[in-house]
Order: structure tokens, then sequence, then C-alpha cells
């Protein structure tokens, strides 16, 4: 196709384009995001990749050691576990529980956090002053500390999990998001378009909200960690996701018994844990340095 | 001054808030609403009705909330659905342990990672910048409960220099009275000390490792940023101008205002630290909070948990507070920016 564009005409990259391009610099950046892609698909096909069903049982074949050890065989690339479950068909099963579950919490509570900051941050006074105070004292205290106290009250199941996290999460989006819109909302591209006339809705959505999203993705990053890892040590507590279900976190508590052992059981799970949770860490803080960047530029 | 007493303020009205949480707890959760608040069941008739009278329980929810109060301030807990002992008398051994694990480990770590900051900001792009730079993310990512499973393997099962769990062998039966096994060899006058001693060091060192590396490689890290952000402001190059050496520019200059930012960031680093020991007590099967507040989830033992629950939210609250404190007394510059908002 010719290219038809016969102005020169300067481009600027969207916010959130311009810090992909700052980031894509750093080859860790890429690296991580390539591997973060990866499990994603890999937790979407994950019933049609498994080998086999990850609760499916091989009584021939307990507690047979990874097929790069000696005594290992090459129909269980991960080996097996206690129940001679194949290691491999349930770390990938898993990624449902320990990626899947973790991204439709931080979506509800990103959704819910997000409205009631960008409300706190339009508003003022005493109401928005006494809301922050309230959050700072609900941040300091650990999320898994919050999660256990509201699992505590439910009693463990995959549901009561994904709802205490969902709302352990929530502050974490409300201070957030308000503390950016604060920081925009006097600068003079916000006064121009509010001496123009524009209804508090479309000042939102259209003038303010392109500027704060890389500060949201940041966010929607860290927040996805830590779900990923109270979910794990819920899990890993025995409060969380119920056995069979192969969460890599119940997965690790299972091992406990027999680590010692068949040391594999516990470091595969560990380390597909250790992968995803690094991944997401090195996007999310690549990304804050590429804000700073971006703003003393 | 009006900072402090406004911080004060706000402490206090924290704790309010977080003991009106804890007592509205007792409703939340399932059971009877007395049993959940004393560990006293309804079959012990004269015990649950004199408790009953006690505690105002038909009274209005205000009433029955400052009852609550004070038996929370006097120390009086309840007792536990399931062994029956004094909540709060069990409590306090407990909180010593934990606390002797809390503070090691924050010594450790500020021991160790303010001075490996300094050397790596001072050495910007050197391979041993590149490292800890490296590490310090991988170690923020690795859950703390496979860390410590994978120590444990390595120095207790392989390398077998390590015991696995507990807090000390229990042949050295050394009377607990603060709860932290160092300080209890020390008071008793216990027979043998130096071989409990050192059988408690034994135990301690893995379990403050594994707590350790997050807080370590984070302060590193926060130190690295902070030498390198002064270092770049100008009142460094009109020391260097004038001639100073570089020993008397770094102490004299550098660190002072470097560790203003490395202070603000303790209250998160004790935060975190706090939400890992949980976990890091149950895997080393220590006598402490963490593990005692996870076993009453486990037994659903109520009025234990509102107790574990009070005592951990509240040791946060305060060591946040107490940071926030010292952080704006010892930095005038901290105090004028809260002023000027």
């Amino acid at each position: 196709m010719p290219n038809n564009s016969i102005y020169y005409q300067q481009r600027e990259p969207s916010p959130l384009r311009s810090i992909w391009l700052l980031m894509s610099s750093n080859p860790f950046v890429v690296v991580a995001f390539w591997a973060l892609s990866i499990i994603f698909v890999l937790m979407l096909l994950s019933p049609l990749i498994t080998p086999y069903d990850a609760n499916q049982q091989f009584a021939d074949a307990i507690l047979q050691p990874p097929s790069w050890h000696n005594e290992g065989e090459i129909r269980f690339l991960f080996g097996t576990d206690d129940l001679g479950r194949d290691l491999l068909s349930r770390i990938i099963a898993g990624s449902v529980y320990s990626l899947g579950y973790p991204l439709v919490a931080v979506a509800f509570a990103a959704l819910i956090g997000i409205a009631i900051g960008a409300w706190a941050g339009l508003s003022s006074g005493m109401r928005s002053s006494g809301l922050n105070h309230m959050l700072d004292v609900i941040l300091s205290i650990p999320s898994l500390l919050l999660a256990l106290v509201i699992i505590a009250i439910l009693g463990p199941s995959l549901f009561n999990v994904m709802l205490a996290i969902t709302l352990v999460l929530i502050p974490q989006f409300i201070h957030s998001v308000r503390n950016a819109i604060r920081d925009e909302i006097h600068k003079d591209y916000v006064t121009a378009s509010k001496l123009n006339g524009c209804s508090t809705w479309y000042l939102l959505t259209r003038v303010i909200f392109p500027n704060i999203t890389a500060t949201v993705v940041m966010q929607l990053t860290f927040a996805l960690s830590t779900a990923i890892l109270d979910i794990a040590a819920l899990g890993f507590l025995g409060l969380g996701v119920q056995a069979p279900a192969p969460e890599w976190g119940t997965m690790l508590a299972r091992s406990l018994d027999q680590v010692y052992l068949y040391p594999w059981t516990m470091v595969l799970p560990g380390l597909a844990l250790f992968i995803t949770i690094l991944a997401i860490n090195v996007l999310g803080d690549n990304l804050r340095l590429s804000i700073q960047k971006r703003v003393e530029q | 001054m009006r900072y402090t007493l406004q911080r004060l303020l706000l402490l206090l009205i924290t704790l309010v808030l977080l003991s009106l949480f804890t007592f509205s707890l007792n409703y939340f959760f399932p059971g009877d609403v007395l049993t959940n608040m004393t560990g006293i069941r309804a079959i012990d008739a004269n015990q649950y009705a004199s408790v009953a009278l006690e505690r105002d329980i038909n009274a209005s929810f205000p009433q029955q909330y400052i009852t609550y109060l004070g038996h929370i301030l006097s120390g009086q807990w309840g007792q536990s659905l399931i062994t029956q002992e004094d909540v709060f008398q069990t409590m306090t051994p407990l909180l010593g342990a934990s606390l002797e694990l809390i503070v090691l480990t924050m010594l450790l770590s500020m021991l160790l990672g303010a001075p490996l900051g300094i050397y790596a900001a001072l050495t910007e792009g050197g391979s041993f910048d590149r490292i800890i730079t490296g590490l310090g993310l991988s170690s923020y990512s690795i859950p703390v409960f496979w860390l410590a499973q994978m120590l444990i393997l390595f120095f207790a099962v392989k390398l077998g220099i390590a015991p696995i769990s507990g807090q000390i062998n229990p042949l050295y039966d050394v009377p607990v009275t603060s709860g932290a096994v160092l300080i209890d060899i020390w008071l008793n006058d216990y027979p043998y000390p130096y071989a409990a001693l050192l059988d408690a060091l034994n135990h301690l060192w893995l379990p403050i490792i594994v707590l350790s590396i997050m807080p370590m490689t984070m302060l590193i890290r926060i130190t690295r940023g902070a030498v390198l952000d002064v270092l770049r402001q100008n009142y460094i190059r009109a020391a260097r101008a004038r001639g100073l050496k570089g020993s008397t520019i770094l102490t004299r200059h550098v660190l002072p205002n470097a560790m203003q930012q490395v202070v603000g960031q303790l209250g998160l680093l004790f935060s975190l630290l706090m939400s890992n020991i949980i976990i890091v007590e149950v895997i080393f099967n220590w006598p402490g909070i963490g593990s005692w507040l996870v076993k009453s989830i486990y037994e659903r033992d109520y009025p234990i948990l509102q107790a574990g629950v009070l005592v951990f939210a509240t040791l946060i609250l305060l060591v946040n507070v107490a940071v926030e404190l010292f952080h704006a007394w010892r930095y005038p510059q901290v105090r004028k920016e809260l002023y000027a908002e």
C-alpha cells in the first residue's frame, strides 16, 4: 500500500506507547514480557495441552523423578508426585488457579478501586482527607493478614479466597488512582479544559485518564504480583484453594512431607511461581522507572 | 510538636477503630457471640451466666464495646476454646519469640543492607552494583515459603549443618519467661548456658536468613537509590569544589542526607517483614504470634484469632508511627514538607 500521507506530520506517541518505547530498550523487560505472554498462552490452552488429566493417578509411576534424572521417564517430563500424578500436567493446569484467578481478582478490584479512587480524587475537603488517612492505615497492614481474617470469617474455599483477595486489593487501587488524579488535576491542561466547559465525566475520561494510564498499569502489575503471592501463600497454609486442585501453593504445601526425599515435587511448582512473579515484577519495576524518565524528559 | 500530636491522635483513633473491628469480629464469626469473645461455652452454665453479666452482653452495642475495651486494656482477653488457657498469658511469651526474630532480622538487614547499598552506589555500573540490582528484584519475587523450603533442603538436609525447625533442642528445658530464647537462657541462670546458647543460635540463623533476604535486598536498593540521588545534588558538587576529601564528603554530606530517605521506608519494610513472618513461623515451627494465629484459624479458636490480629496490627501500627515520628524529628526537611501541604 502506498504511503498516502502527503503532509509531513510529527506524530507524538501516546503516553502508554512512549513508555513502552522506553521500556523495550531493556532486554530483560523484553524477556519478561515474552515469558509472561508464554505463561499466559499456556494458561489459556491448559485444558488442551496438558499431557494427562491433572488428577489422573499412575499407580505404576509413583514419585517418578523428572525425565533428566537417571531414573526418570520421558512420558513424565517433570516426574510425578506421591499419588502418581504427572507434575507437568499439574503445573500447567495450576496456572489457571495461580495466574488466572489472580487476574480475575485484580480485574474486579481494579474496576471498583479505580471508580472509588476517581471519585475521591475529584472531590476534595474533609471527605477526601478522611478517606486518605483511613487508606494509609489500611495499607500499612499487610494484605496477607487482612486476607487471613476474611478467610477466618468465611471459611476456606476458592470463592472466599477470591473475595478476600479482591477486597484486600481495592484500597491499593483507590490510593494510587486518587493520588494520580490529585497530581494531575491542578495542571494547566486540565484547567484549560475546565474553562472550555467540559463536563466532569469528559474531564475524567478524556482529559485526565490518558495521562494516568501508566500509573494505573503499574498499579495493576503490583496488584497482580501481590494477588499471586497471597493466593499461593493462602494455598500453602491450607486456607486457600483446597486440594486436589493443582494450585501451585497447595502443591508446595503437599510436598512438605516428602520434600527431603523427593525435592522435585517442591522445586518445580515453586519455580513456576517464581518465574511468573519475577516476570511481572520486572515489568512493573521498569514501568516505574520509565514513568520517572518520561516525566523528567 | 504539632505533627507529633497529630500522629499520636491518629494512632489513637486507629487503635480504637482496630479494637472496634476486633469487637465486631465476634459478631461476624460463626457461633455464639459471647463464646467467641471469652472462650467460655454455654454448656458451662454458671460461668457463662457470670461472664455474660461481666461483659454486659445484653446491653446496647456501645455499652458492650466499652466493656470489651476495658477487658482488652486490663489484659482479660478470655480463654482459648481448645486449651482453656488464658489468652493473654499464652500470648506474652509468643510475642517475645516473634520479637526475637523480628529484631534480629531487622538488625541483620540494616547492618548488611545499608553498607552494601552505599558500596553499590559508589561503584555504580560496576559488577557488584549490577549483581545487586539484578538480585534485588528476584529476591523480592521469591515466595518466602518456597525460599524457606529450598534453604532448609540445602542447609538442613543436604549439608546437615542446621536443625530443620523449632526454637531450641528439647533436651535443654530452658524455662520460658520472656519467650525469646536468648534472653531466657541469660535470665534464668540456666546450668549450661553456653551449650544452650549455641544450640539456640544454631536454630535461629536459618529462619533469620530466610526472613532477612527480602528486607535486606530492598534496603540495598533503597540505600543505593538514595545515595545516587544525593550524589547528584549541587551541594555535593560544591563540597567537591571546596576540595574536601572523598571520605569527608561521604560521611559528612552524603550519608546523613541519604539516610533520610532510607528511614522513611523502614515502616514499609517492617510491614513486609510481618507478612512474611506469619509463613516463616509456620514452616520453622517457631512458637511465635504468626504460627499461633494460623493455628487458631485451623482450630477455629476465635478468642485467640482476634487476639492474634489485634497484637499483629497494633505492632505494625506502632512501629509505623514510631518510624514516622523519628523521621520527622530527625530530619526537619520532612517536617517542612508536611506543614507545607
